[in-house]
């Protein structure tokens, strides 16, 4: 799960290296924008649909929260 | 209507549409700075329909749309049923000439208006002078008032959502406004915002008088002196600008496949 949301997050934004323990908002790599895009690949790679209530920033702050939100949104 | 009144609110509306399961698009992007405001102000409002919300912020002479919802035929749907007494404006933010969305709107009497392109830059910013040019400063919360005149008067707020004074002023206290002046004269200014690695040009203006004397090349080096460390950045620009875009190409930037159409439906 780990290396397919590193894709899309690369895909997304290729200038930046999502392996850095870095906080993804904060440092600017994903804005709101980004958000709502990164939010429709994850829901279309793995078959889900992100609750709205759970389309919050610090969700998208690194890939363990981008993965606890994918499990907890049915993702496998 | 309804008065939206919290971040939250939007959040669930937006949980609502996507517990469908019938696709999700929206033209809705949140801004903390920005939407709050229009949420203090009370003039942010919202309307729920089948399959889609619409989110209303009244201006004087028109208002600005944004939609949730599970497709576009359901925001034209809505759109219908609407009586509306003022312009309507509405940014459909996409890849690509985005012609099947324009369409799906014109076919209710909206009318294209304008369309912007973003244009970005990656890597650090290579600044040939990294020496401050010391007739650029901070612009204060008092010379606000002044540049919020400018923008009512030089700016055009169906293409572009123009900050509100407070605004203004929070930009001023957070040093992201440069301005250059001639005594009490305002030449020129720009705001700009840094985020961890993400520099972004908000707004970047000479006044006439002061056109081709170097004033706005001050104003962007000193910006980009500013945000030397960052990685990317990044900007709208009216996309019949051949001018200003001419000046961005010059500081390296380039155009991205991100677009913003601007359609209009007028009262």
């Amino acid at each position: 799960m780990r290396e397919k949301i590193i894709k899309i997050l690369t895909e997304l934004r290729p200038e930046f290296d999502f392996n850095e323990d870095v906080d993804f908002i904060d440092e600017g790599m994903l804005d709101s924008f980004d958000v709502v895009n990164l939010v429709t690949e994850l829901d279309s790679t793995f078959e889900i649909s992100i609750d709205g209530v759970d389309i919050l920033p610090e969700n998208f702050a690194s890939i363990d929260s981008i993965e606890k939100l994918l499990i907890k949104n049915g993702a496998k | 209507m309804h008065k939206i009144d919290s971040y939250n609110q939007i959040r669930t509306l937006v949980s609502q549409i996507r517990s469908l399961r019938k696709g999700f698009v929206t033209n809705f992007y949140w801004d903390d700075n920005k939407h709050n405001y229009w949420i203090d102000e009370g003039g942010f409002l919202y309307e729920e329909y089948k399959d889609c919300v619409l989110l209303i912020h009244n201006n004087h002479s028109f208002s600005n749309l944004f939609f949730i919802a599970t497709d576009y035929d359901a925001v034209v749907s809505a759109l219908q049923t609407m009586n509306w007494d003022c312009t309507q404006v509405i940014d459909i933010v996409c890849k690509g000439d985005g012609i099947t969305e324009r369409n799906a709107f014109k076919s209710i009497g909206f009318e294209d208006y304008m369309s912007l392109y973003r244009m970005s830059h990656v890597g650090q910013m290579v600044v040939s002078d990294t020496i401050l040019d010391s007739s650029v400063c901070y612009g204060s919360v008092e010379d606000s008032n002044i540049i919020n005149e400018v923008f009512q008067r030089d700016f055009d707020p169906l293409c572009e959502q123009l900050p509100s004074l407070r605004e203004i002023q929070d930009f001023a206290d957070r040093r992201q406004l440069l301005i250059v002046k001639d005594g009490e004269q305002l030449c020129g200014f720009l705001i700009y915002e840094i985020t961890g690695f993400t520099w972004y040009l908000r707004y970047w203006y000479t006044s006439p008088k002061y056109r081709n004397k170097g004033v706005g090349a001050k104003l962007i080096k000193t910006a980009l002196v500013l945000g030397k460390e960052t990685k990317r950045q990044l900007f709208w620009v009216i996309s019949d600008n051949e001018n200003a875009i001419k000046r961005y190409e010059h500081y390296g930037f380039r155009r991205e496949d991100m677009n913003d159409y601007v359609i209009i439906k007028r009262k």
